[in-house]
């Protein structure tokens, strides 16, 4: 057995050296620093560093659960989580589909683009024009008023935040994400699609019997991801974009910690209290949607 | 030929491999320390810097790197200009500058201290900002606390010694070297000022306003009356530098609120945030945003940004400080390019505040620093003493000379006591001397502020920055010396440290106070819920720790 397997790793010597650097990289950068972990356990003295800090137990999470933003946090990122899942992530199903019907390769092209620029441009710039956009005085505001209609504070109302929050990042990934899909469905043999012409389907039929179900796999592996990442709810967005007037609804974990670790002076354990509860939360989350994928009979990941 | 083939796949290993590490080694190209033998300190530096004892040595013999930070000190430092080579040389010292942005230098402290890597020269604002982190990196040894004896940096000394730094002795040792803003807490009076568009005044038909309501009807009316007579709703009232600036609005209603500081209230110390006063001010407040008398984007706005709205005439009061008026990128320079051949002075005037329920005129006052200077724990007793040196030097006449007119015999010459300018002139003023040492803005305040240079009146400052300008100031000053009194406040508070107190700093107040302004629930009613919710985070027992700690000063 033990012979067998140092003589399978010889036969494959060269690909295992190949190998090599993403292991190293891995170690190095993901599992190396992990040791972090511990400072959620332990009082953080900044001279003695984490080794050597003081261990205080489950401390900073009866700290943490105390404090009745960190809820609000939590509760917004469910909420929000859920709403990506829901909203964004069929919308780039739903555009790789659309532009997949365009007939003329030149136009394709040109969608394709369009759709994927904005994902190049940073949140710190997608802000600042949304603000342009968004204020008193902005764009839209503007057109209301010409209409004979009171403004509206879009930015600082709680109640419209969240479809901002959904909206813009819509508009920044939405052809960025598309792509995956668009490559899965290259990928589909052109004779299926002629067989299944000849049979008399229409363009609509095409698309139910041979593109969807050649693309679901993807599709799947791509939401257990979404999943996975739930608890995060995409900082640089939200960060950007929040004020002190919309924290009720867009305030999450993320945000929440940055403020408390860096701006009011809060415990780094604390902190990292729940940095760790985070993905924990995330984990479980994947190996969740993971089972439910391979219950329904797809491709998981794991 | 399997030889190649091990070759070619460990080489393209390698090559990954070195693409992985690139990111992991640190930058450790040092560069060279000037080789140039050491400079004599020069006589000034000599001067000012203590009387060595006989038979000592040079002090400055042993050329020393020293790290510091300071807000844009990347660029400040570029260009390595003139004055940052007189420093370097007069002190023999290399300056390595690590930067630090107004947006994030109180992140960055923490995170270079959590890391080791602070600077030998800190720039913080922790002593009064943050009483509980300053606790923590005494606590912790992350900082180096002054000798004892500082006789031998006497302009030090005097700051160590001044009455209001005692509150931040820790068991007798101090930790910091308080960044002194004015000399006195008097000058805090020009620190606040409300701009306003005097012809949109005129044109409304609009008086000075003696109360709150009057001051709010006006700026409605700026937003409502379309002072500019374009037939467009496209106005608003007042707009704010930061939001510290606007809060002197709510002066008169209750004048601790301007400073934030802490006051008697049926028998107990409290801070503002939770005084029975509070009321009239969330209640006026909400009634600025809901007239669109205060400026509806001001929750999203960064700092400076609503400052536009003013100079393109979007805008009829802007909430700043007096000497914002002057510079090359002041508020009436930005006014003037935006308004061509109009005269700022003729349009705007600074309108004063009515007086308080007491019938008393309320001016700013604050402590006389919220910045400091620290010094980093592993900083060796050579460089300690280097450090001390600069600082005292800095906080000398001579620097201050330095500072005013330049270097001597380039930018000006002296006999006696008569300054003559010899440097360039760019139009009819000369050319400032910060555009051609940028460095000089950094190097002049890193032991103090020197608020006071820019707004005194003085030849150099008439020949910067213009007559009417310096007569705008000092006229400002004036007015509020004769009419206005200083909001009664309890320094002492500012700096005490109580094991509750410091956990308030966990309070964000702007935060909560935005976030009422912005709501559309009853402002009293949702203000006592929140400073409630501050019970959670210690405030009780603050104040009685605070009560009890001003009881035995006999306050």
């Amino acid at each position: 057995m033990e012979k067998r397997f140092g003589k399978e790793i010889y036969k494959s010597r060269y690909l295992y050296i190949l190998l090599l650097p993403t292991v190293l990289f891995y170690v190095l950068f993901q599992y190396f620093p992990m040791y972090g972990v511990l400072l959620a356990f332990k009082e953080y003295h900044i001279r003695e560093g984490i080794l050597r800090s003081p261990w205080i137990g489950m401390n900073n999470f009866e700290e943490l659960v105390k404090q009745s933003e960190f809820w609000r946090a939590f509760r917004n990122t469910i909420i929000i989580s859920v709403g990506r899942i829901v909203l964004e992530f069929p919308a780039a199903i739903a555009l790789a589909l659309l532009i997949n019907e365009v007939v003329r390769q030149k136009l394709k092209k040109f969608y394709q683009t369009v759709y994927t620029f904005p994902h190049f441009i940073s949140w710190v710039i997608v802000s600042g024009i949304m603000f342009n956009f968004l204020s008193n005085d902005g764009v839209l505001n503007q057109i209301i008023a010409a209409l004979g209609f009171g403004k509206q504070t879009f930015l600082t109302d709680p109640g419209l935040f969240r479809p901002i929050i959904f909206l813009s990042n819509i508009w920044k990934e939405i052809g960025w994400s598309a792509i995956i899909y668009l490559a899965a469905i290259a990928g589909i043999n052109p004779e299926l699609y002629e067989a299944a012409r000849v049979d008399g389907a229409g363009r609509w039929q095409q698309l139910r019997a041979i593109t969807w179900p050649s693309i679901r796999g993807t599709a799947a592996i791509l939401l257990i991801l979404a999943v996975g990442n739930a608890m995060n709810g995409g900082f640089d967005q939200i960060f950007n974009l929040y004020n002190p007037g919309v924290y009720a609804t867009g305030d999450i974990i993320d945000t929440y910690v940055y403020r408390a670790a860096f701006s009011d002076g809060s415990s780094f354990g604390v902190t990292t209290a729940v940095g760790l509860f985070k993905a924990v939360l995330n984990f479980a989350l994947l190996y969740g949607a993971n089972y439910m994928v391979k219950k329904l009979g797809g491709e998981g990941l794991v | 030929m399997k030889k190649a083939k091990l070759l070619g796949s460990a080489g393209l290993s390698a090559v990954m491999l070195a693409t992985v590490l690139a990111g992991c080694g640190n930058d450790s190209n040092k560069e060279q320390a000037s080789s140039s033998a050491p400079a004599a300190a020069s006589s000034q530096a000599a001067s000012s810097a203590s009387a060595s004892p006989a038979g000592e040595a040079n002090p400055y013999a042993e050329h020393l790197d020293l790290s510091v930070s300071w807000w844009g000190i990347g660029v400040g430092f570029e260009k390595h200009d003139e004055m940052l080579q007189k420093l370097e040389k007069d002190f023999n010292v290399t300056l390595k500058p690590m930067d630090i942005g107004w947006d994030n230098y109180k992140e960055k402290a923490q995170v270079w201290a959590a890391a080791g890597q602070l600077p030998d020269i800190i720039t913080n604002s922790i002593t009064n900002d943050n009483p509980a982190t300053y606790n923590e990196w005494v606590k912790q040894g992350l900082v180096h606390a002054l000798p004892d004896d500082l006789s031998a940096y006497p302009n030090v000394e005097k700051v160590a010694k001044a009455p209001e730094v005692q509150g931040i002795y820790r068991e007798g040792k101090l930790y910091a070297i308080p960044r002194m803003t004015y000399p006195n807490t008097d000058l805090w009076a020009v620190d606040r000022a409300i701009y306003v568009r005097k012809d949109w005044m005129e044109k409304l038909g609009i008086q000075d306003p003696k109360t709150f309501d009057e001051f709010e009807s006006m700026l409605t009316a700026f937003a409502t009356k379309d002072p500019d007579g374009n037939n467009k709703q496209d106005t608003t009232g007042i707009v704010m530098n930061t939001l510290g600036y606007f809060k002197s609005v709510f002066v008169p209603t209750f004048p601790q609120f301007g400073n934030q500081s802490w006051l008697k209230e049926d028998g107990k110390w409290i801070p503002f945030y939770a005084s029975k006063q509070m009321d009239n001010v969330v209640v006026q407040a909400r009634k600025m945003y809901a007239d669109g008398a205060l400026d509806r984007d001001f929750a999203v706005e960064k700092a400076g940004e609503a400052n536009q709205k003013f100079y393109q005439n979007k805008a009829g009061a802007l909430a700043f400080n007096v000497d914002s008026a002057s510079g090359s990128t002041g508020i009436r320079a930005e006014w003037e390019k935006n308004n061509p051949g109009q005269n700022f002075f003729d349009h705007v005037k600074v309108l004063h505040l009515w007086p308080a329920a007491d019938g008393t005129i309320y001016r700013h006052t604050t402590n006389s620093w919220w910045s400091e200077t620290m010094i980093n724990a592993d900083v060796d007793d050579k460089k300690l003493d280097r450090i001390l040196r600069i600082y005292d030097w800095l906080l000398s006449p001579e620097g201050k000379e330095m500072f005013d007119y330049g270097i001597e015999d380039k930018d000006f010459t002296k006999s006696g006591d008569q300054y003559t300018i010899t440097r360039p002139k760019d139009g009819d003023s000369y050319i400032d001397l910060k555009k051609e040492y940028p460095s000089m803005d950094i190097i002049s305040q890193l032991a103090m502020w020197r608020n006071v240079s820019a707004i005194e009146d003085s030849p150099i400052n008439r020949a910067a920055k213009g007559d009417d300008v310096v007569q705008f100031v000092q006229d400002e000053l004036n007015w509020q010396m004769q009419n206005a009194k200083p909001i009664p406040t309890a320094f002492e508070i500012f700096t005490m440290s109580t094991p509750a107190k410091d956990k308030l700093s966990a309070i964000n107040f702007d935060d909560d106070f935005t976030r009422m302004i912005l709501s559309k629930d009853d402002p009293v009613a949702m203000w006592h819920d929140i400073v409630k919710g501050y019970d959670g985070k210690g405030l009780q027992q603050a104040i009685s720790e605070v009560t009890a700690e001003m009881a035995k000063q006999g306050k």
